[in-house]
């Protein structure tokens, strides 16, 4: 054990960033899990792929605002993509996440190809590109946890403001619409603030893995709780800790990729919880048993 | 010495290009005519994790073999395919997660544990992410074996490999995969397991993802499974004219894919990929209930509606004492509401049909005899 790591300059701003991002998105994901979307995280994760080279090749530089608006528009259209094609047409939802997740990164690789083989992409330095595929600890400077501020802060703040409209749009989406609420009102504040998670969390965890943080935490605390204030914490705090576990192991083996460290720690808590939760394997069996007894 | 004459290369038959886009064309038909049973059976998303989770079986199976091009490696990350699917059904099956979650939590833990194992163990391996995402289609040519005196490049030979094998399933249990596909119930009741053939559907999925891995990449995998089969999916009504539709598509978009990439030199899967979305999109635009479709439909609608207007004013008018004022080249504009552009464009489109004649001495709009006939079929279709 290397406790030293745990005061390092580094380290802090790394780790305070992704705990941040992981407990924003915790709660986030928890309402797309609720609502049956969890899939669409990874179709949006994969699908800002492309936005990062183009901001790239605009900026000629790795600017990481410039970046984080591309990432959201390219992952915004292949969403606004994904719903048109399934309102008009009879495809299932997860056909057509398939294909624009794999259409919308394979853009992204031939657009790296060309900036590759470039003359005048050739001199800007490119090798950060390849973090927003997996993450790196290493590269993440403090404007990157800024910026996961600038976004995380309004996401929950919308989070809190429609808390009664978020709970009845997922638990009961036909009777928030008899009291006057538009789905597609809530569809486009949710879509906003997964955007927002992924954009800003591109560089830590990278867009292939981004969507298990919305969606292991929320699983997670799914099996803890059936109350959705508690799933909300629960799918924070688990985010956070395991961001804690995992960039600590990150900053000290070498070669352990935040991300998906992040995301080994997250596994093994939902795995846990499935397991010793109260509705959990143990749970049932305990009670199956019981009820055996009983008759 | 007698082996050497016998062998023979396809390198000698097929250019380096030509070697290439033939590994690519067989790699996307094997994988259309499975994807269309994952379309209809809605598993489309277990492509995905498929193509992610197999990455952990071969660093495994890697770890333990130390030789990238062992055949070992090929069946290991085969079998953890399916594991993979298992795992999900499995933890689907408990019914502590649904199964779209059990796929967002399943996919993305083997991802992670195959990126830390690659970056940790397998570090001076060639062995690279990158190539495992985005593949190495040109390489596919330089990467030969040799089969039964032949050589050829091991793309090409595990891709015909799988083609067979998938062409085989579906050809002998066509009726059982239709019927469990359409009707689960009823094949249960029928006599066969729905849950065999799954797996056996699986099985041969995970193999084919393997071995399309290594040459075009994950990400290419799932456009090249469930791209064409969900455009020829919009378009058929029939399951042996998908899977003859979605052949179709992806030589097509393998081809578009391919030249297009070659001329500006840039990544061939990527650019694969990237045009089965684009065909995917214009599908759903331009098929028979798609939007654009739609669009047309209404305005040419619209259009008939007019002229059928146009012939009842005629007809009704015509016999009528008023014909002068109600049809008259320049008064029929104040009756039919219609301004004189639109009156000139519709009297000449029925006149060419020789529907319509200008009566020139009463100077009023007359129906021919042709256009009588109309009339009177038009009063019968809109029940007059």
């Amino acid at each position: 054990m290397d406790l030293s790591i745990l005061t390092s300059y580094t380290f802090l701003v790394v780790c305070f960033g992704t705990m941040i991002l992981a407990s924003v998105a915790g709660m986030i994901g928890a309402v797309t899990v609720l609502k049956g979307q969890s899939l669409i995280g990874d179709a949006i994760g994969h699908s800002s792929y492309p936005g990062v080279i183009i901001a790239f090749m605009i900026g000629m530089a790795l600017d990481p605002v410039l970046l984080l608006i591309g990432a959201t528009l390219s992952g915004t259209l292949a969403f606004v993509l994904v719903q048109f094609i399934d309102v008009n047409s009879k495809l299932n939802l997860d056909a057509i996440l398939a294909t624009v997740l794999s259409a919308f990164f394979g853009l992204g690789m031939v657009l790296k190809s060309y900036i590759q083989g470039h003359p005048i992409y050739v001199k800007v330095p490119q090798g950060g590109l390849q973090n927003y595929i997996f993450g790196q600890a290493a590269f993440i400077r403090l404007v990157d946890v800024q910026l996961i501020f600038v976004v995380a802060i309004p996401s929950i703040f919308l989070l809190i403001l429609f808390y009664k409209e978020f709970k009845l749009f997922v638990f009961d989406e036909i009777y928030a619409k008899s009291i006057g609420l538009s789905p597609s009102m809530m569809y486009i504040i949710m879509v906003l603030m997964i955007m927002g998670v992924i954009a800003t969390g591109l560089k830590f965890v990278g867009a292939i893995l981004i969507s298990s943080f919305l969606i292991v935490p929320a699983i997670t605390a799914m099996q803890w709780s059936n109350r959705f204030n508690r799933v909300l914490l629960i799918a924070a705090g688990v985010g956070s800790f395991s961001s804690f576990i995992g960039t600590y192991l990150s900053s000290v083996y070498a070669g352990m990729s935040t991300g998906p460290s992040i995301i080994l720690a997250m596994s093994c808590i939902a795995f846990l919880s499935m397991i010793i939760g109260p509705h959990g394997l143990i749970a049932s069996k305990i009670r199956r048993r019981e009820f055996l007894a009983d008759n | 010495m007698f082996s050497q004459i016998l062998l023979f290369k396809i390198s000698d038959i097929l250019d380096y290009n030509q070697q290439m886009l033939i590994t690519l064309l067989i790699t996307g038909i094997a994988c259309a005519i499975l994807g269309c049973f994952l379309v209809l059976r809605k598993l489309s998303m277990i492509t995905d994790a498929l193509a992610h989770s197999i990455l952990l079986g071969i660093v495994l199976a890697f770890l333990i073999t130390k030789d990238l091009n062992s055949p070992i490696l090929f069946i290991g990350a085969g079998l953890f395919g399916i594991f993979t699917v298992f795992s999900i059904e499995l933890l689907s099956s408990t019914r502590l997660v649904k199964s779209d979650d059990a796929v967002g939590i399943i996919f993305p833990l083997f991802f992670s544990l195959a990126v830390i194992l690659i970056s940790t163990f397998a570090r001076n391996v060639h062995l690279d992410i990158d190539i495992v995402l985005m593949g190495q289609v040109i390489m596919i040519p330089l990467n030969n074996i040799e089969i039964l005196g032949i050589i050829i490049p091991k793309a090409m030979f595990y891709m015909l490999l799988m083609l067979v094998a998938n062409t085989l399933l579906i050809s002998i249990f066509f009726k059982e995969l239709k019927i469990s596909t359409f009707d689960p119930e009823f094949a249960t009741i029928a006599g066969f397991s729905s849950s065999l053939l799954f797996y056996a559907l699986m099985t041969l999925s995970s193999f084919t993802a393997v071995s399309a891995f290594d040459a075009v990449g994950a990400i290419l995998v799932i456009a090249l499974f469930i791209g064409p089969a969900a455009s020829a999916y919009l378009l058929t009504k029939d399951l042996k004219m998908m899977l003859l539709v979605s052949i179709l598509f992806s030589v097509a978009n393998t081809f578009i894919g391919f030249f297009l990439a070659m001329k500006i030199n840039v990544s061939i899967s990527g650019m694969i990929a990237a045009i089965t979305g684009a065909t995917l999109l214009l599908t759903v635009l331009f098929n028979k209930d798609g939007i654009i479709t739609a669009i047309y439909l209404r305005h040419k609608n619209k259009k008939e509606f007019r002229h059928d207007l146009l012939i009842m004013h005629l007809g009704n008018h015509q016999t009528e004492p008023d014909a002068e004022l109600e049809l008259g080249f320049d008064t029929i504009k104040d009756h039919l509401h219609w301004d004189q552009d639109a009156i000139e464009r519709r009297t000449t489109r029925l006149i060419d049909q020789g529907l319509v004649f200008r009566d020139q001495t009463r100077k009023i709009y007359r129906l021919t005899e042709k256009g009588q006939l109309r009339y009177n079929m038009i009063k019968i279709d809109y029940g007059m």
